[in-house]
């Protein structure tokens, strides 16, 4: 039997992971369309589709830990919040930029993926652990896709380092914030349902240290220390949500 | 020319007989340049398809939706690759094919000339505008050409997705709140008549059909696919309480056929020469991701004769 | 919408769809590399389930010689003009179904083309194909076993991909319960 404690830590716990996928998968869907290549619009639609598809079943876990409808709350989460109520890192909610800055920015994410799903598989908390194994079988294939990019880039002409170092000068900073917050919490990490975000953040900062390096891109130096609550956001977050909303707004009553 | 007569009629013979023409088979010249240009025509209209679709992806009203239109437009990406790598082992690159496009020399399937205007569209285009293709597909999966058979047979296979789940979204909202209601039934007086217009001009105005059926490229008129729709779609309109925006629409028993009014082919030509609403901003936005991913195909390109050993 | 990858070069790509059935030829991708080859080609070939293996080769690895070629030198291939000594691994695919595609028969040992399309054609004489290829071992870089939970399961669990997940046949079922034949517009 879970203590409350536990479970209101848990329930934030997958609050955030399902606004990461979810708002991250939202802005590579507006790739869609306008990728650089055909391939990519293609393998960019496909990262956006398995994130939602992320997105849904952490959510569905919070539906059962709050005892609500699994096929009704996801989307009540997803479509009648407001935007200060979402609980994502900030860096997956600025703009897609430019193809390095949304490459870049995407490999940040699948490692930390890789290397949260690789622990998270092991969770005391069965539903975390199954959801966890299910999950990483596509984030091995995203991180393969988009490391592969980044090396292509970060190796390949002038300016396309050039665009690769600006975005990770840009984006390492924000990126840990993917571990921070109250989210992670004693209680989780104590219990075994989680881990703790210390090893995580350094796992992930020591893989991406030395694989962007081969990719000739430096790691700013001045990087973690802040602890960025997940529950500020810029007004990109608004504008986003205000459009993600806007259909399913109209008619709050309808079922689409 | 002699060898060229013989030739012609040995190809004519294969095809009759049921036959595929691959790639490095004799064909004539003309065979040749009817399928470049149909092939890499229907290639454009899957790229340029995927932009009014995939428009409403961020504003998708639930997430299975959004999951499903992702899906779909994935799928129209794929298409278009099919297509035109199928068009590639006829001689011409795929760079040339864009080129065309961008300049306005290659046409696409004049449907995705129009916007998108609410999220009913979405589900209109997958219920008519996909319908619609699926019959000209089905068609062309019996084609001469083996790799654009092939292609069709395998786009065919993921199509039927596409018309159902637009069909989905068309009976939800049909039966939904009266503003669902009046959504869809506004897209579908927006919708009915262009999608008419995409099985082409009546059979009296098309002069290539016969070499077409011929050679194996086309097995019905335009005329007779579009038959098979209205007779197919009226009737499921009319069970959902919508209505089609054509006051001469009247089934006739005798034939079975439901008769439609005359199609207003001024429009169609206007659209197709570049004054549609939305013929400008498609181009556009192509142009725009073509310039600006320059640097990337740029990149990758460098990569690999730096890197990689290509042989 | 960005499809202009000029100067990629083109792969062909072949799927085996279970582990008991032959690789075929389902297409082509265009990429920079071999290992982005295989990424784009499961991302625009395998968005459905069938599939455990898939390959992708620079299509100027391919030598292919069809059938009324063959015919027209006299069911033979014409001679190397300078032979390469070591023979090497080439896989040999035939088109043997009037609308069907390249499908895998087997393996040669050769040290050429050539000379592997004149032991294709001979260890495989009881078939009659319209296409041949052979392609050699060393151009075709290949999914791996352990990439088969990455790469090829998410697909089977989409299940909203698959026509059959959308009941409108029932729907539409319980609501035309009159004739047809029902007059215009209305």
């Amino acid at each position: 039997m879970m203590e409350n404690k536990a479970r209101e830590s848990l329930c934030r716990y997958l609050l955030a992971s399902g606004d990461d996928e979810l708002i991250l998968g939202h802005r590579n869907s507006e790739w869609c369309g306008h990728a650089p290549l055909l391939e990519e619009d293609i393998a960019f639609a496909n990262l956006a589709l398995d994130e939602i598809g992320h997105a849904a079943i952490w959510y569905t876990l919070l539906a059962d830990l709050r005892r609500e409808n699994r096929d009704s709350y996801p989307d009540r989460l997803v479509f009648q919040r407001e935007a200060q109520d979402f609980r994502n890192a900030t860096l997956l909610e600025l703009p897609n930029g430019d193809w390095a800055f949304s490459m870049l920015r995407q490999y940040l994410f699948d490692l930390y993926e890789m290397v949260r799903l690789h622990r998270l598989a092991e969770s005391a908390y069965e539903p975390l652990s199954e959801a966890a194994q299910k999950i990483s079988r596509e984030e091995f294939y995203h991180h393969r896709h988009t490391s592969a990019w980044v090396r292509r880039l970060g190796l390949g002409t002038e300016e396309s380092h050039r665009r690769m170092q600006e975005a990770l000068d840009r984006a390492w900073p924000l990126a840990f914030q993917l571990f921070s917050g109250p989210e992670v919490d004693d209680v989780l990490v104590y219990s075994g349902y989680v881990p703790s975000a210390g090893y995580l953040q350094e796992a992930w900062s020591e893989a991406a240290a030395e694989f962007l390096e081969k990719c000739q891109l430096k790691v700013p130096a001045d990087a973690s220390g802040k602890r960025i609550p997940r529950d500020q956001h810029t007004p990109y977050l608004n504008v986003l949500v205000d459009e993600m909303q806007s259909v399913a707004r109209l008619d709050p009553e309808a079922s689409w | 020319m002699e060898e060229n007569e013989s030739q012609l009629a040995v190809f004519e013979a294969r095809i009759a007989r049921g036959e595929k023409i691959e790639p490095g088979d004799w064909m004539p010249e003309e065979y040749r340049r009817q399928l470049v240009r149909m092939i890499s025509q229907h290639a454009h209209s899957e790229i340029v398809g995927m932009l009014p679709e995939g428009a409403w992806i961020t504003r998708a009203p639930s997430l299975r939706r959004k999951m499903i239109l992702l899906a779909k437009v994935q799928d129209e990406a794929g298409h278009g690759q099919y297509l035109y790598h199928a068009a590639e082992t006829l001689g011409v690159s795929r760079e040339e094919m864009i080129a065309a496009l961008l300049s306005r020399r290659a046409k696409y399937s004049n449907i995705f000339n129009y916007p998108t205007l609410t999220w009913a569209d979405v589900g209109v285009i997958g219920y008519l505008v996909d319908f619609a293709a699926i019959l000209n597909q089905t068609m062309l999966a019996r084609c001469s050409y083996g790799p654009y058979a092939r292609a069709m047979v395998r786009i065919c296979a993921e199509e039927n997705f596409h018309k159902k789940q637009g069909q989905d979204i068309v009976i939800r909202m049909a039966r939904g709140t009266p503003r669902q209601k009046a959504m869809v039934q506004d897209a579908i007086n927006r919708w009915w008549w262009p999608t008419l217009m995409m099985f082409g001009p009546h059979d009296s105005d098309s002069p290539n059909t016969p070499v077409l059926k011929r050679w194996g490229i086309k097995t019905r008129t335009n005329d007779e696919l579009r038959q098979t729709f209205v007779n197919q779609i009226a009737p499921e309109l009319h069970a959902l309480q919508l209505t089609v925006p054509d006051p001469d629409l009247r089934f006739d028993p005798e034939s079975g056929n439901w008769q439609i009014g005359a199609i207003d082919w001024d429009e169609f030509w206007r659209v197709i020469n570049g004054n549609g609403p939305c013929n400008q901003e498609r181009m556009q936005t192509r142009l725009t991701a073509h310039v600006e991913g320059a640097w990337v195909r740029e990149a990758l390109a460098e990569f690999s004769k730096k890197h990689l050993a290509m042989g | 919408m960005g499809m202009t990858d000029t100067q990629l070069p083109r792969f062909q790509v072949f799927l085996q769809e279970t582990p008991d059935s032959p690789f075929q030829d389902v297409g082509s991708v265009h990429a920079p590399d071999a290992e982005l080859a295989l990424l784009n080609a499961r991302d625009v070939f395998v968005r459905r389930p069938e599939c455990s293996g898939l390959w992708v080769t620079p299509v100027t690895s391919i030598y292919a010689r069809t059938d009324q070629e063959l015919a027209a030198q006299g069911g033979r291939d014409d001679p190397d003009e300078a032979g390469g000594q070591i023979e090497e691994s080439y896989i040999v695919f035939a088109k043997q179904k009037s609308a069907g595609s390249q499908v895998m028969l087997g393996e040669v040992l050769a040290a050429s083309p050539k000379a592997a399309l004149r032991a294709a054609l001979e260890n495989f004489n009881r078939v009659k194909a319209f296409t041949w290829w052979v392609v050699p071992a060393r151009d075709i870089t290949r999914s791996a076993p352990e990439d088969t939970e990455s790469m090829f399961a998410p697909a089977r669990e989409k299940l909203f991909r698959q026509s059959t997940d959308f009941h409108t046949l029932t729907a539409m079922r319980s609501l035309q319960k009159e004739p047809r034949g029902l007059g215009a517009g209305r």
